[in-house]
């Protein structure tokens, strides 16, 4: 029973107060924010599209698939023709000898390139931000970025230019009488030179997102450290750092959720130089294995695994960051 | 709506700026910095010098390299002979170049490649900021599930037939249409775009709504001028990516007059220098050496999309804030 | 790699510009066999200029362009489209609108020419992609040894039509220029006995690999003629400073890919091509074999003493085609021709004047005689869709192979390759057709490998070479050896293949650059059996009995 209430002053009665239910607030909400709709719909309508529908033919995982015989079942059906053969393929791809092999390569390369190449880009643009020129600053950022663009095949080449067997390191040291150095060829450096070879490449690229987080940290914040007695080193730590954090932590996610992913060309252009062991990662597992024979149901199996961990990872990694008091991103 | 500047930390404010004065003045002189905002402090000689000397590096390693491809574009068979990295060459050319542009091929490529990258990124920047902003906004029922959605698709990608099929369907095939669409909203920069949108101070955008602002109105006036640097950065991440099109063309296309411009380059350099184009070259004259030719490629293939960034820039250099909380 | 320089070499042995140096065998020195046969023409050059190699697999060569004539009857189109997958080494042609040459094509077709044009790279995916989509093109360019082998188990699979009846016995006789097709060009597009496209021609007599025989004499004073003088040269190539510039920057042996064996060294320790069948039916591949094993010596010692190139084992075709073209390396093996504008010499005569380079007919390890490998005698061949049913489009469509199969010397043949006098070609002073500018910016790649005229030798600026290449082939091809395993079918080999030879080649790596010793290559022999090499081995033996019982 709802209560009357009473006013005093007029002699009136209010009518009831009920808080609104939960579907009213719903329906006033989504009312409230309809724009919002009209702006997040198409690009729900494109991933539904093109990710999530094309996404249902990861089945092929669990079948040995043939894109021929499916094409005699047209384009939706196909995808269910195959024979089914349940874990099969995920089975075949535990048990080979090479998977885990890729597997260790991979992991390995990936927590080096999480301990060098995922800070440096940051470094990089925290010291390019403490310029005081503008100028120099616009221009080092133009250099910095350079590498980028350029392909592994050209890298990988200028890189032996550099390092390799006929290099200018080389050349040089041998003219000092210090004998060579196997840089480029060498099994047990390989991981170290992936890293450095990455490094090079993407720092510039890496920095860019940085140096626009920085321009984001109001100028008042500074002025009030300063005015709180803080030095350079106490701006940074209490000032800089703490106003890119979100979007540090969200780079931290999402390069753990691509884990796995640590390169395809870069590998496979220098298999024959280091040899496979050293060189196998998951890509270049699946592409040997899987595409380059036309398994697709393989290939489509060791990713459907690098999503599934890759998944795993940004969640742990995301409830993580909501302990040390992080928004998170979910 | 008046615009806000914000000004670099490490530049002068010119309001609060007390001119230096005697030894303080010399000594600013010796060392050629603009003074930084007053309340900042010089910082030690060595400092300075190492983060010059870092600085040096970085760059020399960034550029030599770079430097090195131009140099041996121009270089002509005498150089490349006497081997050795080339800075400068003795004997400039511009043989590769002409083997390169001439016969209209490239040239007509490249008009292709701008178009698409312009046109293309203008749509993918739109479609992606819109959607961020969507659903960056809290008290949006449901927007935590389509990010999630977003998410998992940022896990989880399709297969390159599956995909084949459904542009075939849509009846994308040899469209430009068909280097746009599939790939119109990438999950990494619509959530990095979000955070941006998110991390926008929310007092800015409620004030906005107090005054009487409907929401796509705050989003066109407050929130996207607030965000020019983010816009800028994911407008450049997909200009690269547009600019770079490779295999999606290769899939997708058939008619090879729409080819953009590193499907058409690579087509020269992995020919090495003979074959098809010898009469491209100067009748008479040996063509240049292969390394020339392959570096030349990769100038053409990459400087073009070089020169955007510079424009970009002075997004990066100027936020939109200061002063607006305060007042 | 080396065979995309096929049909331009094999169509025009060599032609272009009248600007070339002008080289002659003046310089060729006497002592080797293919020299020998090389000073004077074996045969007789008739009056036309034809002169003939005595065997059908070994490519004739004409000395003066004969008159066109016309090999088809009519115009093989009926004026509809034709689509067609092209694999291509080109930048893209003119488009349609302004490119007389594709439209004078149509014209003497009769369709319209639509090709979709793949850059080689990428053509498995592409081709993938198209057979997954059950609308095939009407012509689809196949090359196992190209492409991928694997693509070979749709052709097993109904892909592509089953044209047996319609290009053997009497119905053959309808397309006059695939009927002069020699069997081993049709077995190249067979499985389990049916023929499935129509072969694309290319040379049979196999290829060896350009050698600076300068270097040679200055070094050892003549060519190599044994594996010990071969190590010898080949170190001192890169030891002894051969292009005397004080400098130490040059190296023996250019490699690039897999192929440590640069076309020779397997050869001159008679190694098999990947199988080799004994009497009584057995199939042995040639990672088992002791003549593999001394080759593998062989090479890991070269590579112990510095006769390949330091970056050999990760280094692309263009760098090794480089190298040697640049004259910093004395052996490469891609299949160029040595003379004429895109020829070998034309290049590195701009950075060392006095050199001279010839192809090196592999000797034996102990002095006799060595082996070389036939070629498949076909680049790929066209098939056509499964789904194509109708009478009349089969005839058309294989038609139209045939016009572009037209031989050396037709009118059909000088269209295709060299478009229309005056605008894409003109005839230089020794009556052969020269192509313009105009030319390789319209033809380029249009109609990719798909068909082509029966492979002869003739070279536009200097005829009377041409005999000598056909005597070279034949002294190469009585030496060749053929793959018995060519034309049989392997299930295993299809769907392994990529894995299996993977395997092989990283450990072979391994064993020449010195990480792992010789005994590895009991590892190499493990891999390649378990990986399936053991069962194709069977399957080969099975499929060998059958045909021998035919």
């Amino acid at each position: 029973m709802s209560e009357q209430r009473y006013q005093y002053s007029t002699g009136e009665t209010i009518p009831d107060y009920a808080p609104p239910t939960r579907w009213q607030r719903l329906r006033a909400a989504i009312w409230r924010e309809r724009l919002m709709y009209l702006l997040i719909l198409p690009g729900v309508i494109y991933f539904l599209t093109f990710t999530y529908l094309p996404l249902m033919a990861n089945v092929i995982a669990f079948q040995e698939w043939n894109p021929f015989r499916a094409s005699l079942e047209g384009p939706i059906k196909g995808f269910f023709s195959g024979p089914w053969v349940g874990l099969d393929q995920f089975r075949l791809m535990f048990t080979d000898p090479h998977f885990t092999n890729a597997l260790i390569n991979t992991i390995q390369i990936e927590l080096l390139l999480l301990i060098f190449a995922f800070p440096a880009p940051l470094l990089l643009a925290l010291l390019l931000n403490s310029l005081v020129s503008d100028k120099m600053r616009r221009t080092m950022q133009t250099i910095v970025y350079l590498p980028h663009f350029l392909s592994w095949v050209i890298i990988i080449s200028m890189w032996r230019q550099f390092f390799g067997g006929t290099g200018i390191v080389n050349q040089t040291l041998q003219e000092l009488g210090l004998g060579t150095v196997n840089i480029m060829y060498n099994p047990d450096l390989f991981k170290g030179l992936v890293v450095a070879q990455s490094v090079w490449k993407e720092v510039g690229w890496g920095s860019i997102i940085f140096l626009a987080a920085l321009t984001k940290i109001e100028l008042s914040l500074y002025e009030a450290a300063v005015v709180d007695g803080a030095g350079g080193w106490r701006r940074m730590l209490d000032v800089t750092l703490p106003g890119i954090r979100p979007v540090v932590i969200l780079l931290l996610i999402l390069t753990l959720g691509n884990m796995f992913s640590v390169g395809f060309e870069q590998f496979f252009l220098q298999r024959g130089a280091v040899g496979a062991e050293a060189s196998e990662v998951l890509d270049t597992f699946s592409y040997f294995r899987g595409i380059q024979s036309f398994d697709y149901s393989f290939a489509t199996a060791v990713g459907m695994v690098k999503s599934v961990v890759g998944l795993a990872l940004i969640l742990g990694a995301n409830w993580l960051a909501k302990k040390f008091g992080d928004e998170g991103i979910i | 709506m008046s615009t806000i500047q914000q000004t670099n930390p490490n530049q002068p404010e010119i309001s609060s700026y007390i001119p230096p004065v005697g030894a303080e003045k010399r000594r600013s002189r010796l060392f050629r910095r603009r003074k930084a905002a007053p309340w900042m402090e010089d910082i030690p000689w060595w400092l300075a010098a190492l983060k010059a000397l870092t600085l040096v590096i970085i760059a020399l390693m960034m550029l030599l390299p770079f430097w090195n491809v131009v140099a041996v574009s121009f270089s002509s068979a005498q150089d490349v002979m006497q081997g050795g990295f080339t800075l400068w060459p003795n004997n400039p050319t511009l043989e590769s170049y002409k083997a390169l542009l001439s016969g209209g091929t490239v040239i007509r490529s490249m008009r292709v490649t701008m178009l698409l990258t312009l046109v293309g990124t203008a749509i993918q920047v739109a479609f992606t900021t819109m959607m961020a902003y969507g659903l960056s906004k809290p008290g949006v029922p449901g927007s935590r599930f389509f990010f999630i959605l977003v998410l998992i698709a940022f896990m989880f990608q399709p297969g390159m037939i599956p995909v084949y099929l459904l542009v075939r369907e849509l009846g994308m095939i040899d469209t430009y249409a068909s280097l746009v669409v599939p790939g119109l909203i990438g999950a990494w920069n619509l959530i990095i775009m979000r955070n941006f949108f998110q991390n926008l101070p929310q007092e800015l955008l409620d004030a906005a709504r107090i005054d009487g602002a409907s929401d796509i109105g705050v989003f066109r006036h407050i929130a996207l001028p607030l965000s020019k640097a983010v816009i800028a950065v994911i407008a450049l991440f997909t200009g690269v990516g547009l600019w770079n099109t490779f295999f999606n063309a290769i899939l997708y296309l058939n008619d090879s007059a729409k080819w953009p411009i590193q499907v058409v380059l690579r087509q020269y350099v992995l020919e090495g220098s003979t074959i098809t184009s010898a009469a491209d070259f100067a009748p008479g004259q040996p063509p240049p050496p292969a390394e020339s030719l392959q570096m030349a490629m990769v100038v053409l293939a990459t400087v073009p999309i070089l020169l955007v960034y510079p424009f970009l820039q002075k997004y990066f250099a100027k936020g939109v804030l200061t002063g607006a909380i305060k007042g | 790699m080396d065979r995309r320089r096929l049909i331009k070499t094999g169509v025009a042995a060599s032609t272009v510009a009248a600007a070339s140096p002008r080289i002659t065998f003046a310089q060729t020195p006497e002592a080797s066999p293919a020299a020998a046969a090389m000073a004077t023409p074996v045969g007789e050059i008739d009056e036309n200029g034809f002169y003939p190699s005595g065997d059908p697999a070994v490519p004739d060569a004409w000395t003066k362009m004969p008159e066109p004539f016309k090999a088809t009857e009519g115009v093989p189109g009926k004026g509809g489209e034709v689509t067609a997958l092209v694999m291509t080494y080109n930048q893209p042609p003119t488009p349609k609108d302004d490119n007389p040459y594709w439209q004078g094509l149509e014209e003497r077709l009769g369709v319209t020419w639509n090709p979709i044009l793949v850059p080689f790279a990428s053509y498995g995916e592409r081709a993938a992609a198209e057979i997954a989509s059950g609308e095939l093109p009407d012509f689809f360019y196949l090359n196992p040894g190209q492409t991928s082998t694997p693509l070979q188990r749709f052709v097993l699979e109904g892909a592509f039509l089953d044209i047996t009846d319609y290009v053997t016995g009497d119905n053959l006789q309808q397309y006059p220029n695939l009927a002069s097709f020699p069997d081993y060009m049709w077995e190249t597009a067979m499985m389990n006995g049916r023929i499935f496209g129509v072969p694309t021609p290319d040379r049979r007599p196999g290829r060896v690999p350009g050698f600076r025989i300068d270097w040679s004499e200055q070094l050892i004073g003549k060519r190599p003629e044994n594996a010990d003088e071969a190590f010898e040269v080949f170190v001192a190539m890169s030891k002894n400073d051969p292009d005397g510039n004080d400098s130490d920057d040059t190296w023996g042996i250019s490699k690039y890919g897999t192929g440590w064996d640069v076309g020779l060294f397997h050869q001159i320790f008679n190694v098999p091509p990947l199988w080799r069948v004994t009497d009584d039916g057995k199939f042995e591949v040639q990672y088992g074999l002791e003549e593999y094993r001394q080759a593998v010596e062989f090479m890991r010692n070269l590579y112990a003493e510095g006769a390949y190139h330091p970056d050999a084992a990760a280094m692309g075709f263009e760098e090794a085609q480089n190298l040697f073209r640049t004259g910093r390396t004395g052996l490469h093996n891609d299949g160029s021709p040595i003379y004429g504008q895109n020829g070998v010499l034309a290049t590195l005569r701009q950075y060392q004047p006095d050199a001279r380079v010839e192809n090196l007919i592999p000797f034996g390890a102990d002095g006799g005689q060595g082996i070389t490998y036939h070629s498949a005698g076909t680049f790929g061949y066209t098939a056509l869709p499964y789904s194509v049913t109708d009478e009349e489009r089969i005839h058309e469509l294989l038609s139209i192979l045939d016009w572009f199969s037209s031989p050396f010397g037709s009118e059909e043949w000088l269209y295709k390759n060299f478009g229309e006098e005056g605008v894409h070609f003109n005839y230089n002073e020794n009556g052969f057709p020269v192509g313009t500018d105009a030319l390789d910016q319209q033809n380029a790649g249009l109609t990719g490998y798909m068909g082509g005229s029966i492979m002869v030798n003739w070279n536009a600026d200097e005829p009377e070479l041409a005999p000598l290449a056909t005597d070279e082939m034949r002294a190469i091809y009585e030496l060749g050896v053929d793959n018995p395993a060519r034309n049989l079918y392997s299930p295993s080999m299809i769907e392994n293949s990529g894995i299996m030879f993977q395997t092989v080649t990283d450990i072979l790596n391994e064993i020449v650059v010195g990480r792992r010793d010789l005994d590895a290559l009991d590892d190499l022999y493990e891999a390649w059996q378990s990986n399936g090499g053991e069962e194709a081995a069977r399957e080969y033996e099975e499929a060998w009995a059958a045909n021998q019982g035919e």
